[in-house]
């Protein structure tokens, strides 16, 4: 579903990402872990085709990302690490704005958008400016942004930040659920017990560097993800 | 710490032309001298030339009755009116809307301190506007009157005066907008916040023709009227003494100024606290799936662009000054139009017609002021992502950046189009011609402002009215769509002028027609391409 092969990405000679790669199939929950500043960023917006890349080639679904944006993006999703969305529209324009984009009929939309704004409790908030959304609620509606046109890969940047106890519980089940259904998600997070428990594989990159990656069973070993975490992070210090 | 507020203000107003926006570093020098040079230069010889002429008329007739106070104060109230309806808008923005308002509430920062650095950045835009008005008028008027140390203090301390004064109007002005839009009973406030900035826009052409009216009222009755005022308004008498260089006056003037000015300072400060946090509180307002509205690709981003346009005040006011003034002339010619083509013809006393040239260039140069494309992409600031991510190309979000200047435009432009064909009693060859030559104009003028802010697009605002204030791209815009036709024009009358040829107007008209195709053809060209590639690579 995502290749990224060899991906390098500098930002005014500083190495940013180098030399990266990452294969994620469909069906596969794919949490992606590093420090601030390791490069996760950068290589998430350079796949949903944001920014653009130095050297590497980006797939998704066998559509290069450089070369065919337009498709790439018709099958993705992509949430920021913080959803800064167009503050003169309600809520339900902004979803409606998505869903126009992406073709969703009426009648599809309709059943999602109450379907996933019920789960997050935000059903009543929908005629509301944006600009009057607490940042929980903005990122509540940029997930459900992201389901309502049901892509083949989302990915998320940082997606549990700014969420309540029930949403980060409900958007974990999300997660799961568009795994189950042959779906696959690339998503960054410092919350290591979440990666451990929810995802199926995890890449460790530190300092642009891809570290270590596969199954979170190869990966931590028989310590704890933590611990695989902290002790790479030391040993490259 | 209100320093360091107003640093940080400031920095913001001119980060545009002092920092790069990508290194964060200083620019180097001779370009930061040449981008300040060139906007201070465009912003000044706009306004002076304007007021040189006004103080020139006014000034002779009242300096034959010795009544150059009158003049000091006329000049004043212009001074006044202008920097004030300009700072209105920008008051409501930066003062009781910022981004940085709940940042800035969880410091440990006195709320005078907030307020003084957020008027520092009014008084900027307040008292730029009033002193560019204020100089011309001065200069005219030493021209005129002997040149002392008493009045040159009285000058200055006018100048100084008027800026206070602007600040004081646009503040209360602001925040009784601000107040009005954010009411609880205001059931739409983005609607409500657009009807208001073009209201205010009639208000104010409203008040420019009134003054005009006024100024030549005075012109012809300036002897009687200065006695008139000398001995029924003795107050307006004596704070025209004041300004003329009576520094006992003066003193007392400016004692009232500052006492007006720090109990309403004061007022504002005790306010300031309970409205913005109140403003924050939300509507209540319920939700049912018939909100659900299914719209087409096209019509989605189009009414993505109609939304950030009603949205913004200042957006509004500073990028659609052409609409406005067609709207404003369409009523005006209603009632004066066949005077003033009466006027034209004798004028003009000639065989030859001249009239649809003129007809085609004043409407290009109306076309011109309006820049609505030019801070487009700007305005996108940190919502960029979204375009970004979505799997629309670059082509079709510079088509509906493009769609929405033109309708804004186009709109206005056929309804004065239809009404100058009829009263100039155009044949129909001249009004088809009249009426493609206008029509495609937008199209170009749009591209052009678009094109200027892909260039040099501004993403990092905490403030929309950093980009939708009079900036040099949008200027710029103004400045190169307003100068083609002038040019064309000009060039053209002397063509028919020095050839004497009689029926130049049609072959004239195909050429410019043709011309304006290659332009709008090559515009586009640019924006698919060299737009396309700079679009992509903004982030």
């Amino acid at each position: 579903m995502l290749q990224i092969e060899r991906l390098t990405k500098e930002y005014g000679g500083k190495v940013a990402v180098k030399d990266l790669s990452i294969h994620i199939s469909p069906g596969e929950l794919y949490g992606f872990i590093g420090h601030n500043g390791a490069g996760k960023t950068t290589t998430i917006k350079s796949c949903c085709g944001i920014i653009d890349f130095d050297e590497g080639e980006i797939k998704i679904d066998g559509i290069s990302v450089r070369d065919n944006p337009i498709e790439c993006k018709k099958k993705i999703a992509y949430i920021p690490d913080n959803p800064d969305l167009y503050e003169y529209m309600t809520g339900i324009q902004f979803l409606d704005f998505i869903s126009d984009i992406f073709g969703v009929d009426k009648q599809t939309r309709s059943e999602r958008i109450i379907k996933y704004a019920d789960m997050f409790g935000i059903t009543d908030s929908l005629s509301e400016l944006l600009s009057g959304y607490s940042h929980g609620m903005k990122q509540k509606l940029a997930i459900i942004s992201a389901w309502v046109h049901e892509p083949k890969l989302i990915i998320m940047d940082e997606p549990f930040v700014g969420l309540d106890p029930k949403a980060a519980f409900t958007l974990k089940e999300m997660m799961r659920e568009h795994c189950n259904n042959g779906g696959s998600i690339f998503f960054s997070t410092h919350v290591l017990d979440v990666a451990e428990k929810l995802c199926d594989k995890v890449a460790i990159i530190i300092k642009g560097n891809l570290v270590k990656c596969g199954t979170v069973e190869d990966v931590k070993g028989d310590s704890s993800l933590e611990s695989v975490f902290l002790e790479m992070e030391g040993s490259n210090d | 710490m209100t320093r360091i507020l107003i640093k940080s203000q400031l920095l913001q107003f001119f980060s545009s032309s002092f920092l790069d926006k990508k290194s964060g570093k200083r620019k180097s020098q001779i370009s930061t001298i040449i981008i300040n040079a060139l906007t201070v230069f465009t912003g000044i010889m706009a306004i002076n030339a304007g007021m040189l002429k006004i103080s020139k008329e006014l000034i002779l007739p009242l300096h034959e009755y010795h009544l150059e106070w009158l003049y000091l104060l006329m000049i004043s109230f212009l001074a006044i009116i202008v920097g004030t309806m300009i700072s209105i808008f920008s008051t409501q923005e930066v003062v009781f809307a910022p981004k940085d308002n709940d940042l800035l509430l969880a410091l440990p920062v006195p709320v005078r301190s907030i307020i003084a650095s957020r008027l520092s950045y009014i008084y900027i835009i307040g008292g730029t506007i009033s002193t560019l008005i204020m100089i011309p008028g001065l200069i005219i008027y030493y021209f005129n009157v002997q040149i002392s140390v008493k009045s040159i203090v009285a000058s200055v301390s006018l100048v100084v005066i008027v800026s206070i004064l602007v600040l004081m109007f646009a503040t209360i002005g602001g925040w009784a907008c601000a107040a009005f839009i954010s009411s609880n009973s205001n059931k739409n406030k983005k609607l409500t916040n657009a009807i208001m900035t073009f209201g205010s826009l009639a208000v104010y052409y409203y008040l420019f023709v009134k003054i005009t009216e006024i100024f030549g009222q005075v012109m012809d009755n300036a002897g009687g009227l200065g006695e008139k005022v000398q001995s029924s308004n003795q107050l307006i008498y004596l704070i025209g003494r004041a300004i003329s260089g009576d520094i006992g006056l003066l003193i007392i003037i400016w004692i009232v100024v500052i006492a007006v000015a720090m109990f309403l300072f004061i007022i504002f400060e005790k306010k300031y606290l309970g409205y913005i946090t109140r403003q924050n509180a939300r509507e209540a307002k319920a939700f049912d799936v018939g909100q659900i509205k299914a719209k087409s690709l096209t019509t989605a981003l189009l009414f993505k662009e109609f939304k950030r346009y009603l949205s913004c005040g200042n957006y509004i006011l500073n990028c659609s000054f052409g609409t406005v003034f067609m709207m404003v002339l369409s009523v005006f010619m209603l009632f004066e139009g066949n005077d003033i083509f009466k006027l034209i013809e004798l004028m003009i006393d000639s065989e030859i017609n001249y009239v649809p040239i003129l007809n085609i260039s004043l409407i290009c140069i109306m076309i011109s002021l309006n820049t609505i494309t030019a801070p487009s992409i700007s305005l996108e600031g940190r919502n960029l992502w979204i375009l970004k991510s979505l799997p629309v190309s670059e082509w079709t979000i510079i088509k509906n950046k493009i769609k929405l200047h033109y309708i804004i435009t186009i709109v206005p432009v056929l309804l004065f189009d239809v009404e100058l064909l009829v009263l100039a009693k155009l044949d129909l060859y001249v009004s088809v011609m009249t009426i493609l030559i206008t029509m495609l104009y937008p199209l170009f003028t749009a591209g052009l402002g678009l094109f200027i802010n892909l260039m040099k697009p501004k993403l990092n605002w905490t403030n929309e009215s950093a980009v939708t204030r009079l900036n040099m791209g949008i200027i710029a815009a103004m400045v190169i769509g307003g100068a083609i036709p002038v040019i064309i024009m000009m060039g053209s009358i002397k063509i028919i002028y020095s050839y004497q040829i009689e029926n130049a107007t049609k072959p004239l008209m195909i050429s410019f027609l043709l011309l304006e195709t290659f332009a709008v053809a090559g515009m586009l060209v640019l924006l698919k391409t060299v737009g396309v590639k700079k679009l992509r690579k903004i982030y």
